[in-house]
Parts: C-alpha cells; structure tokens; sequence
C-alpha cells in the first residue's frame, strides 16, 4: 500500500509540470531597460516554447514611477501569452530611503541600519511574498534584477527553488551586506558573461557548490537591414561611427563626445541614436549628427550603415546593440574597462577596445583605414551572435536549469 | 561560449596597435621606446595588456614640486622661500629613489618581453 502512495504521488509529480515564475519589481509590453527586456522577452520566449510561465509582480508602472503608488490593478492578466499577477505595493517612508539611495548613488558608506532602512523603504509588497509562500511548490522561481526588494525577500522564501538572474555591475550596491544575506544562498545565479560569474565571486565569494550559469540573454537575429535604405533617407554618405542608446553620463556618452572633439578625421561623423538629451560641444555641429530616437527599422539601417558601432558605456552586463550591430555585419568599438563589453569582442574576435583617447584614436584609425579587417570582424561577431545567444539556444539552457 | 573559428585575431590586432600608441607617446615625453612584446597566442590577452600599460607608465616615478599659496602677512615671502628649500631637499631624495625605481621597472618589462618572446618561439618550434 505504501508503495503504491508514493508511486501515485510519483505519477502525480511527473503529470503536472513545475510552473516557472519571474519575479521582477514591474512588467509591461513596452518598458525599456535591460533587464526589463530581458525577462519580458525571455518569459515569452520560454511561453512559446511550450512551458507554463508567469510573471510575478508588483502595481508599480516602471523604474521611474513612484514606488509606493499603485500605477496597475492588482489581479491577473495575460500579456503575449504569458501569465501576469501583480501585487499592490503598501506606504513606504520616500524620504528615509531616498536619503540612503542618495549616499549609494555618490559612493558614501552606510550603516547597517541605513541598509536595513534602504531595502524596507524601498517598497513593500507583501502580498506577493505571501503568495510565494503559499505556491512555492508549484514554481521554479527566476528574480531578477539582484538589486530590489522583490529579489531580496522573494528569493528568501525558498532559496532552494530560486535562481537569481543579477544583472550584477561593479557599483556601490552590490557592496551593501544584505545581498550577501541572499545571492550565495539561492540554488543558482543566471549570468549574462564570464566576467559576471568573476564579479559575482569578487563580491560574494568563490563558492563551487552553487550553480552559477552563464546563460546570456536572448537575440532577435532575423531582422531585415538596408545600409543604403539609410544612406537614402538621412543623405549620409560620409563614413561614420555610431553610438546608438540612451545618452547619459551613465552610459559614458560624454566621453565619447569628449574623444570625437579630440579626434581629428573631418571626413569621417560621429551619428548618435537613442533617447535622451545630447549636448553637442561648440565646433562639432557639422561632425555629428544626432537623429534622437528612430524607428526600430531604421535603427538596424543605421547598424549597417555604420563603418563602426561603438559601445563607451563601463557598466554593462550584456549590451544589446553590440550583438545587434554584428548581427548586420559590422564590428563594435568598445571600452576596455568594461569587462563584459571586452569580453564578448575578444570571445567573437569582432572589434577592439580602448582604455584612453590615445588608444581611442589607435583603433579607430585602424578599423577606417583596414576596412576588410573590419568587415570581416563584423562578420566574426555575427557568427558568434548565431552560435551563442539566439533564442532558440537561450531557450534551451533555460529548460536545462529548470531541471537541474 | 562556444567560440567560431576565426580569421582575424583582434589581439594580434591590438598588440599592433599598442606599439603604435607607445612609441607615440615615447616620442612626445622625449623617451626612448621600450621593445616590449605586446601581443601573441601563448599568453592571455590580460599579460600583454599589463605589459603595455606598465610600459605607458614604467617612467612616471618622479615628482614634481607642488607648493600652495601662503597667505601669512609680511613674513609670507620669507616662509615660501623656506617651504621651498625643505621641498626641493624632500625632491631631491625622493627623484633619486625614483630614478633607480624607473631603471628597475624599465629592466623588469623588458625581462618579461624576453621571456614572453621565448614562449612565443618555443610555440613556433613546436609547430614547425
């Protein structure tokens, strides 16, 4: 008889599929963002694919929204074909959190109880701990990002079901101690690159019982382009260099325009996509050209178009527009400090790097004036693309961890 | 990752490139260029890119004199004068330890050119 239980419940576990839920502070269609487009495509990605996903959330409407407003309804929805339950975030105190962010964000050293002020106040939704508890047989849970509430007590429930995807950079936060209460403890970590796995062990320790897997994020790669459509449409035939993304000291767009005043080749622009203010110093106006936000078919126009994308941004974990750029065929510039950037380019041996204006100078001079050199480092960059991040690859290391 | 097989080699590429940026920056300090190897296969791409940015720098030991501003009334003169003798001894003691650090920095990069270079032949013999 004893037998015969517990072959039933064996049937019963097998006949019912665990159910994957990504954790994440908001959710929409269309919010941008790096790890929100990551978990917004890759939920769906692995919906299509035919496993049962959703999404667990809170009422907040984005990164920018505030934190103790609910923006959604509470309840259920559908969005692509994924499952959305959003929770309502309760009161929190703005100003005792604000004033310890504000430390963080200017690199000054907290308190614990700063610390423990700062993941309190930063939102509170309980309910959605409460339903983790309640359901926590049924899933296997992916947090993502590391840095918010929703990671940190989510992930605490149960740390033997949950993987965290950190999307970790070298900054203040990932120094606060209460991380380290969390990260090492979960059944894995989901990496973007190789030099995040070397983050995540400078921070919080080598620790080879824990699972930490390179995953990458997912790329579209089939996406139509036409260099001479945007040639056509913006009568640029000038040889140009493209940075394409927000525009921002963060993104260390002020020092690529820095190096370009420096830079001395008239005959070659600087062309910047993407949103964000952009002042362009005086003398420069007619050696670039700023079309702000454009169209997502333009933007892969302008991909091909280019002689070089270059990526200066130092706190990136996966970036997008590099592997959007060697999908079109052509190499990426990017910042030699910036580990995961580096990383890919000397992985897909698909463009070079630079630390300083003078090597800024160096590289780019090389990809103008050795254009085969160059089209064949694009090409070695698509390749890599192809071989390692399309979705179909994605999808599947995803479906190993499940099962790990 | 799984990497393809490639046909260009951006490291090779950026040991060119470093040359380059280091024998320009020799010629405008007024140096005379170090012969370090700045690129190969047997070595990771982290060895030469240490070696080249220690070959920017090896020669950088020295101090200058960096007095600020008195604002002491009618003795201020006299004190600048003084704060600047002890300086310049301070300097002259501490360019002298320089001096003899950038000598050994400047032999220490070129022994491990020498013997990054008998790696790269000991490669090509191998090969051959």
């Amino acid at each position: 008889m004893r037998e015969e239980i517990h072959v039933s419940r064996f049937m019963l576990h097998v006949s019912q599929p665990m159910k994957v839920a990504f954790v994440t502070p908001w959710y929409g269609p269309d919010l941008p963002g790096g790890a929100e487009t990551e978990v917004r495509q890759t939920a769906e990605h692995l919906a299509r694919a035919g496993l049962e996903v959703e999404v667990l959330t809170t009422c907040i409407k984005d990164l920018y929204a505030d934190w103790g407003r609910n923006d959604h309804r509470p309840g259920v929805e559908v969005i692509n074909g994924v499952v959305v339950r959003r929770f309502p975030v309760g009161k929190r105190d703005r100003t005792a959190f604000d004033q310890v962010n504000w430390r963080l964000m200017n690199n000054l050293p907290i308190t614990a109880g700063q610390e423990k002020t700062y993941i309190e106040e930063m939102f509170r939704v309980p309910a959605l701990y409460e339903y983790i508890e309640g359901h926590k047989e049924e899933y296997v849970f992916f947090f993502i990002p590391y840095l918010f509430a929703t990671t940190y007590y989510g992930a605490q429930i149960c740390p033997e079901r949950s993987w965290i995807i950190p999307c970790l950079h070298d900054e203040s936060y990932a120094r606060l101690g209460l991380y380290r209460k969390v990260l090492p403890r979960v059944r894995g970590l989901v990496l973007n690159a190789e030099a995040e796995r070397q983050l995540v062990a400078k921070f919080f320790g080598q620790d080879d019982r824990q699972r930490r897997v390179v995953v990458g994020m997912g790329v579209g790669t089939d996406f139509p382009y036409d260099a001479g459509r945007f040639r056509r449409k913006y009568n640029l035939d000038a040889p140009f260099v493209l940075y394409a993304g927000r525009r921002e000291g963060g993104k260390n767009t002020p020092l690529l325009l820095d190096y370009w005043r420096r830079y001395g080749r008239p005959d070659v622009k600087l062309v910047l996509i993407g949103s964000g203010e952009v002042v362009v110093p005086a003398g420069l106006e007619d050696r670039v050209v700023d079309l702000g936000f454009v169209s997502l078919q333009d933007k892969y126009d302008t991909y091909a178009a280019a002689t070089v994308l270059c990526q200066p941004s130092l706190h990136e974990s996966f970036s997008i527009v590099i592997m959007e750029s060697w999908l079109t065929g052509r190499p990426v510039l990017v910042h030699g400090d910036c580990a995961v950037t580096r990383e890919h380019c000397q992985e897909a041996n698909g463009g070079l790097y630079f630390t300083d204006y003078e090597e800024f100078a160096a590289t780019l001079d090389y990809l103008l004036d050795h254009p085969a050199t160059a089209d064949l480092m694009g090409r070695q960059g698509r390749q890599y693309v192809l071989a390692n991040f399309r979705w179909e690859v994605i999808v599947e290391r995803y479906k190993r961890l499940i099962e790990m | 990752m799984s990497t393809t097989e490639t046909e260009v080699n951006i490291e090779e590429i950026m040991g060119q490139i470093r040359e380059l940026v280091l024998a320009r920056k020799m010629a405008q300090g007024g140096g005379q260029a170090m012969n370090l190897a700045l690129g190969g296969r047997r070595l990771p791409p982290a060895f030469y890119e240490h070696l080249y940015q220690a070959g920017l720098s090896y020669d950088q030991a020295q101090v200058k004199l960096y007095l600020s501003k008195t604002s002491v009334p009618v003795v201020g003169p006299l004190l600048q004068w003084l704060r600047e003798k002890v300086h310049q001894l301070v300097l002259f003691y501490v360019n002298q330890s320089a001096a003899q650090q950038i000598n050994v920095n400047s032999h220490l990069l070129q022994a491990l050119s020498i013997l990054a270079e008998e790696f790269e032949r000991e490669d090509v013999k191998r090969d051959a």
